[in-house]
């Protein structure tokens, strides 16, 4: 008896490696991402969001402009108020102002229309976020966090855009 | 007693005391006779508050009008006061080394895909490290060109539509209403006499259908036989669907072409099967087929593959699929495909129908892939719908640039009042993104270029200004054999130097060239060190937009190489390493290889215009253009040098240098009308308060 079960337990413990991930079949993340700077962001982000299980290249892409969108609001948010009391922010603050106002809507507009000047926002947008970022250094900010994640995440934008063209 | 001012307040606590003042008690409204003099001065000040008001509106207006449709509007910059700065032979150490170079921004900063997935190398440009430079609004401002075609403010991106029509130069053009980004995408247009000074119309089509309300995209003109414009045009739809959209002018008779209406049943054409969604855009002008039918291509890719699909037509509406006129592997999305006759006999343009003997058709093809325009020459079969190039090793997209520098989506046209055919060419910025938000406006278009085969080689196109431009020319100085040695770098005493049009011719002293060493060193402009890598031929040219100290200087130069088998290659380059202090701005070094035929001098033309400079070599067979912010060599402060930065040839040089006058950038309805009636309207209404004043006091 004891020997059945632990075969029928052994058998489970085999049959459960070649189960899928509980994250859902979706083939395309992983090697969408491994062609971006950053897998393992590019992964965890991509995963948060449903439509990326069963999206193609072009999905991810308008997933993940979404997520950079939704992650540059709530910074250049959190910015603004800081930078009502410190001065410090001040170069933050004009950075994502232009992000927000300009680079993630030319993105979110070109990802899925003419995915080369999506690729010029997000690069800009990766440019004003180390602009914000070397502002930033010498004290630690509560938004550097935040900051490296939209300037890590708007290379993945990049990477995963050039593929669309 | 009566209250007998009925004007003043009546409180609760019953009748207002009113001062002591006799009042005839039955008037039913006192009015208190002002003497004539008060009257006139209250008028006179009217008027000349009107007069000031109606100035200050002329001023303002110009600079961004709160309109409907927003016009790209542009007031001419007056030209800057002069300096001469001393004349002096310079330093003879030349040009100095500097090794480093940074690429720009606007670059993916990733590794790159590699030749597998059939990109090339250079389209992978990796940023590093770039820092947002501290502009002020004289650098920005000094930016902005004068004889260069851009709307007042604003996004502008491809050339649509162009045509001459009813006695004017129509353009249109790439737009975004709302910001210094691509984005919200309708039709700019603007008309001319003479391609070089305009006047700003209001939007000609705008996104406001289903199947073009995510962006009104590319389009060609077509002129019909009968006078007739035809207007195809790619609409993005709601769902991000990339189709082709019919439109035509509101009225004809209007040589303006103001308005425009879309066809009801549009779109006319959406992507075929087998074709992705948005992997269909920017239809051509029509022709006339053999069999009497119009037809068009329209770029798009299979897989890795480029191609440009086939449609025929009768009535623009409804169109049948003929197939592949050409495909190129691995080329990538083909934008904005041209396809266009030049002959190979005469020296003039040919209308887009033309064929036979002694006409050869290029194809253009923009790829999205590496922001180049590419053409080939081949031969056209009507019959069959197919095109076949002249040299398959130089087919489109692996073989000849148009432009060597900044030059995109550009577009033909034929003029038919001047029998020539001209090309548009979209160029974009270099610097970044936000200091296009700074400054308000991205994105320039090339000068109009005529457009023929090279005869003397027969494998290039020639492209040169178009001679209009030259009617802005001022100020003639011209520097008669000059020879430099060696490393030698002298100024060129011109005045200001931001608008200028230099014609240059070069001779290399003979027994440097047979005395040079033969090597088989590949070279590139690209890939080689600028215009401070010295060689034994090479490099020699001119320095615009340097500053005294040569801190800051854009070369624009020749490169001679002897080869194996005792030829000489020569390359044209335009060095951009040392052509800001900015640390933000794109500094690669463009250019390529030139033909140049036994018996010819080198020569090249150089229009500068503030933050554009467009080469041309060997009367326009290679083309190079660039963007530059220089940071210091700007105003009074730019100069122009000559260069021979060789080791041991000397060279002689010969230039003519005009400074050029500012186009006229007009808005429609033109600026004196607009002040007229600004004025007209402060003076009724002065008038209409003066008249009622009477009844206020």
């Amino acid at each position: 008896m004891r020997n059945i079960i632990s075969l029928l337990l052994l058998q489970a413990a085999f049959s459960s490696i070649f189960l899928p991930s509980a994250h859902g079949a979706n083939t395309i993340i992983q090697p969408t991402c491994k062609k971006t700077p950053f897998y393992d962001l590019c992964v965890s982000v991509l995963q948060t969001d449903s439509r990326s299980a069963t999206a193609d290249v072009q999905g991810l892409a308008v997933v993940a402009a979404d997520k950079l969108a939704g992650k540059s609001t709530a910074t250049l948010k959190q910015i603004t108020s800081l930078a009502k009391k410190d001065p410090r922010y001040k170069a933050c603050l004009e950075s994502y102002n232009i992000v927000v106002k300009y680079d993630m809507q030319e993105i979110l507009q070109a990802v899925s229309g003419d995915p080369k000047f999506a690729e010029q926002g997000a690069s800009d947008v990766a440019t004003e976020a180390d602009t914000c970022g070397k502002s930033i250094q010498s004290f630690k900010s509560v938004v550097a966090d935040s900051n490296k994640f939209v300037h890590d995440f708007s290379l993945v934008v990049v990477a995963i855009v050039r593929l669309l063209l | 007693m009566a209250d007998t001012n009925p004007f003043l307040p009546v409180t609760s606590s019953g009748y207002t005391h009113l001062p002591d003042e006799s009042h005839q008690t039955n008037a039913p409204v006192i009015r208190r006779r002002r003497p004539f003099k008060e009257h006139l001065i209250v008028v006179i000040g009217l008027l000349a508050l009107g007069l000031f008001v109606a100035f200050i509106g002329y001023k303002a207006s110009s600079n961004g009008h709160v309109h409907d449709n927003e016009n790209g509007s542009f007031q001419a910059l007056s030209r800057e006061p002069q300096t001469n700065p001393l004349v002096s032979r310079g330093p003879t150490t030349g040009v100095s080394e500097k090794a480093n170079r940074v690429r720009g921004p606007k670059s993916s900063q990733h590794a790159s895909r590699g030749p597998a997935a059939g990109v090339s190398e250079k389209s992978n440009l990796v940023g590093n490290n770039l820092r947002s430079y501290p502009w002020d609004i004289s650098m920005l401002s000094w930016q902005r060109t004068s004889f260069h075609f851009q709307p007042e403010k604003n996004w502008m991106n491809d050339p649509n539509g162009p045509m001459f029509y009813k006695g004017w130069y129509h353009f249109f053009y790439q737009y975004n209403p709302k910001g210094a980004v691509w984005g919200n995408i309708v039709w700019g247009h603007a008309v001319s006499k003479d391609l070089i000074n305009w006047m700003h119309l209001p939007l000609a089509i705008v996104s406001d259908k289903w199947y073009d309300i995510n962006g009104v995209w590319t389009g060609s003109a077509t002129i019909l036989p009968d006078g007739q414009v035809i207007m195809l045009y790619t609409g993005c739809t709601n769902e991000s669907v990339q189709v082709q959209n019919l439109a035509y002018p509101a009225d004809a008779s209007d040589p303006l072409l103001i308005n425009w209406v879309k066809y009801s049943n549009n779109p006319v054409l959406v992507p075929p099967p087998g074709i992705n969604d948005k992997d269909f855009r920017d239809p051509t002008t029509a022709w006339l087929t053999a069999e009497g039918k119009w037809r068009i291509i329209i770029g798009s890719k299979m897989g890795r593959e480029g191609i440009a699909l086939v449609y025929d037509t009768n009535d623009f509406k409804t169109y049948e699929i003929e197939g592949i006129l050409h495909a190129v592997p691995g080329t990538g999305m083909w934008e904005c495909v041209d396809l266009f006759p030049v002959s190979t006999e005469e020296s003039n343009g040919l209308a887009t129908l033309a064929n036979g003997p002694g006409v050869k058709h290029v194809i253009k093809a923009s790829l999205d892939d590496d922001r180049n325009d590419y053409y080939a020459i081949g031969t056209y079969y009507d019959k069959n719908h197919t095109w076949v190039p002249n040299n398959p090793s130089i087919d489109i997209g692996i073989g000849i640039r148009y432009d060597y520098g900044i030059f995109y989506a550009a577009k033909t046209f034929y003029d038919q009042d001047k029998e020539r055919r001209i090309l548009w060419g979209w160029i974009g910025e270099s610097d970044s993104e936000a200091a296009d938000v700074k400054k308000g406006w991205a994105s320039l278009q090339s000068i109009p270029r005529t457009i023929l085969m090279d005869r003397k080689t027969g494998t290039n196109l020639i492209q040169w200004p178009v001679e209009e431009v030259e009617s802005l020319r001022v100020n003639n100085t011209d520097f008669d054999r000059v020879e430099m040695k060696a490393g030698e770098t002298i100024p060129l005493d011109v005045g200001l130097a931001t608008q200028l049009d230099i014609i240059a011719e070069f001779e290399i002293d003979k027994e440097a060239l047979d005395k040079a060493v033969e090597s088989n060193e590949t070279f590139s402009c690209e890939g080689s060190g600028g215009a401070a890598e010295r060689g034994a031929l090479g490099p020699f040219g001119v320095l615009v937009l340097a500053d005294e100290t040569l801190a800051e200087q854009t070369p624009v130069y020749f490169y001679i190489v002897k080869a194996k088998d005792g030829f000489f290659k020569t390359f044209f380059c335009t060095d951009k390493s040392r052509s800001s202090e900015a640390t933000d701005v794109n500094k690669q070094i463009y250019g390529s290889f030139v033909p140049v035929l036994e018996g010819e001098n080198l020569s090249m033309r150089i229009l500068v215009d503030h933050s554009i400079i467009e080469s041309f070599a060997q009367g326009g067979r290679s083309c190079i253009t660039a963007r530059t912010y220089p940071t210091k060599a700007i105003h009074e402060a730019a100069r122009v040098f000559l260069f021979n930065n060789a080791t041991n040839a000397s060279v002689t040089a010969s230039l003519k240098i005009w400074q050029m006058d500012s186009a006229d950038f007009q808005i429609y309805p033109n600026d004196a009308t607009r002040q007229l009636s600004v004025f007209t309207s402060i003076l009724i209404l002065a008038a209409y308060l003066s008249c009622i004043e009477k009844f206020i006091w």
